[in-house]
């Protein structure tokens, strides 16, 4: 088969979540199968669960002239900007095309909203006046591309993509789009979701939060752990075929329901069998797929069903999902770069927290990570509303 | 830069005052001036009853935007908007304040950004993918662009709204908008029987004016709501006029659109 796209290379990443700053932490829990969930609290959080937390975000102190952009969300991206040697790729990127032609794409569910929550928990209780915000630079979905943009000294194209649980994957489609167009030379795409109070009660309300550390593809699985991160990636058009790239995606709706995958799978299958069209791959040429596994009852059982329609039952997967909780709006980054760093060292983490099998599942899960060399691997995010994205890397 | 011509195939406007289809053209066309009404309940044709109840003034306002557009069943969406829904954020937060903190499913799981585009594909049934986004201020632009981009790229018919509510009063001392603003475009790369104009986008340094409202009496539309940004675009479209549309984009960059008549 031809492929469909061309391939964009991964030049620079770099990856903040509940198990360190910096990519080599998650690599090194993708040997020794580590969590990096606990069972801690957040402020005004008053139920039990586990969460996936990136440690001291509320002692970042952005820079002085982006202070009004100061929130839980854009601590958390300057987190990710500050390790990796990240900023020194992108000058090197900048130096390369000019600062206006690298795009940024930037991926987030709930962007600052945890200032909003503040500002009506502090509210003055007689004239009931909310604490003051900086809603522009905080609160609205678009400030974390806005941040990343100022503080990388760029000014090209962009924008924030919000579409739940696939938010950061989508945006590797609409990155790869606008360099087709000649938009942009280079892209930055990323994705960066951070702890508040408005997920953690609402996918309690929906009865989705597992007090237990989450268990993905278990057959006693209770629901999710919500985790935080932040994480970008330096795209380029392909000039180094020693490189890993960015080879296809695909997008596809549901249209089931608001808020739970279709039963059978069937929006996933769609958009899996697009990425495998536009990267020009068979099925049986993928060597790994990170799941989705948020160890919901219905992801996993709906995703298993989407997979098994579209793959042979041999097919290795896993969920990274015990190791750094549900990332939500920044999942797809997460997993993104867990792919990449999967085909760079030849490995395929291990799915953590499994107990019992779920004979309901028909795609079966390693608990011991394997070392294998890979040539495609795919990543899967599916999000409420029903919107899914299947991005394939290879090298 | 994208210089193939995209042409439009449909066009939508909802705001108060210009609810009625008639009277929009006419303000549109610059014949009549515009006079703020309330708004109707805009109980959108494609949702059932049963979904439709639990619908808010957002999610009506970016579906009554797309009710009278003629999309086929398998065309791309851009679901553009600035804030989403605050009126969510605003009832969430309040709950959160409280020592319950008791949040409603319903609310939580309407709360997201991508929330109308995922009722629209229930309502439809149409399984390709649509995309949620903002821009801050230049929203209407980046999903004009992320439009083009897709009907040029994708191949296929691209049906983009772009819409911003009014801000609940907990919040409106920190972020006003002066109307709730919809505005919807059918895009295609193929020009039909009643294709209404083509346009030709590219992003531009900021160098030149932007582009006011032809229609002085949208003005206070066009800079009360960061979706009437769209505004001189639609009227360009719907007078058959050829111009050149500039509106601000992302980074102090500008969109310019080539209008043309067809």
């Amino acid at each position: 088969m031809n492929k469909t796209i061309d391939s964009l290379q991964v030049t620079a990443s770099t990856l903040v979540n509940a198990l360190g700053n910096g990519k080599r932490f998650t690599l090194d829990a993708m040997f020794d199968g580590s969590s990096g969930l606990r069972n801690s609290s957040y402020p005004e959080m008053n139920f039990n669960t586990f969460l996936g937390l990136v440690d001291k975000v509320e002692d970042v102190e952005l820079e002085d002239h982006l202070a009004k952009f100061s929130c839980r969300n854009n601590k958390l991206a300057k987190l990710a900007l500050d390790v990796d040697n990240f900023r020194d790729e992108v000058d090197r990127a900048v130096n390369k095309y000019g600062k206006n032609r690298i795009g940024v794409f930037i991926g987030t569910s709930t962007s600052g909203i945890a200032e909003t929550e503040n500002a009506y928990i502090g509210r003055d209780k007689n004239t009931g006046k909310l604490l003051n915000i900086d809603m522009l630079y905080t609160n609205n979905t678009g400030s974390v591309q806005r941040y990343v943009c100022r503080s990388l000294g760029l000014t090209g194209v962009g924008m924030v993509i919000s579409t739940a649980c696939s938010s950061s994957a989508k945006v590797f489609a609409s990155a790869h789009r606008y360099i087709t167009a000649g938009l942009c030379d280079a892209v930055i795409v990323g994705g960066v979701d951070s702890l508040c109070l408005t997920t953690l009660y609402g996918f309690n309300s929906l009865q989705l939060i597992s007090q237990d550390i989450c268990r993905p593809w278990d057959k006693n699985r209770q629901g999710i752990n919500i985790g935080e991160a932040a994480g970008f990636m330096l795209l380029e058009k392909s000039n180094n075929n020693n490189c890993i790239h960015l080879t296809g995606y695909g997008e596809s709706s549901d249209a089931h329901h608001i808020s739970s995958p279709h039963p059978e799978g069937v929006g996933g299958k769609i958009a899996i069998e697009k990425a495998l069209v536009s990267s020009g791959i068979k099925p049986s040429d993928v060597d790994y797929i990170n799941l989705h596994g948020t160890a919901t009852l219905s992801n996993d059982y709906s995703e298993s069903k989407g997979l098994s329609s579209a793959f042979n039952p041999e097919i290795m997967c896993s969920s990274t999902k015990g190791m750094t909780g549900h990332t939500l709006g920044a999942a797809g980054i997460n997993e993104a770069i867990i792919c990449t760093l999967a085909l760079e060292n030849s490995i395929i983490p291990a799915n953590i927290n499994l107990r019992t099998i779920d004979d309901n599942l028909p795609i079966r899960v390693p608990t011991k990570c394997i070392k294998q060399s890979l040539n495609h691997v795919m990543s899967n995010s599916f999000g409420f509303g029903g919107s899914n994205c299947s991005l394939i890397f290879s090298c | 830069m994208l210089n193939n011509t995209v042409y439009i195939n449909g066009i939508s406007v909802i705001a108060p005052g210009m609810e009625d289809s008639n009277k929009s053209l006419e303000i549109l066309k610059g014949n009549m001036d515009w006079h703020p009404e309330a708004l109707s309940k805009m109980t959108p044709s494609s949702l059932p009853a049963n979904e439709a109840r639990r619908t808010t003034i957002v999610i009506r306002l970016a579906l009554k935007a797309i009710d009278s557009i003629d999309y086929k069943n398998d065309t791309l969406a851009v679901f553009a908007s600035s804030e989403g829904d605050l009126d969510i954020t605003d009832k969430i937060c309040k709950s959160l304040s409280t020592k319950e903190k008791m949040v409603s499913p319903t609310l939580f799981h309407n709360s997201v950004h991508n929330t109308p585009a995922g009722y629209f594909s229930i309502a439809t049934g149409i399984q390709t993918a649509s995309v949620s986004l903002s821009a801050g201020d230049n929203t209407f632009s980046a999903g004009l662009i992320e439009a083009l981009t897709q009907v040029l790229i994708e191949k296929n018919d691209v049906l983009l709204v772009a819409y911003d509510n009014v801000i609940p009063s907990n919040l409106e001392c920190f972020r006003h908008f002066e109307y709730p603003v919809g505005i919807a475009l059918l895009l295609s790369a193929d020009k039909h029987l009643d294709t209404i104009g083509s346009i030709e986008g590219s992003v531009i340094n900021n160098q030149k004016s932007v582009t006011q409202c032809f229609n002085k009496s949208l003005e206070k539309m066009r800079i009360g709501n960061p979706i009437g940004m769209g505004l001189p675009l639609i009227e360009a479209l719907v007078k058959g006029a050829s111009v050149e549309i500039v509106i601000p984009y992302v980074n102090q960059n500008q969109l310019s659109i080539k209008v043309n008549n067809v």
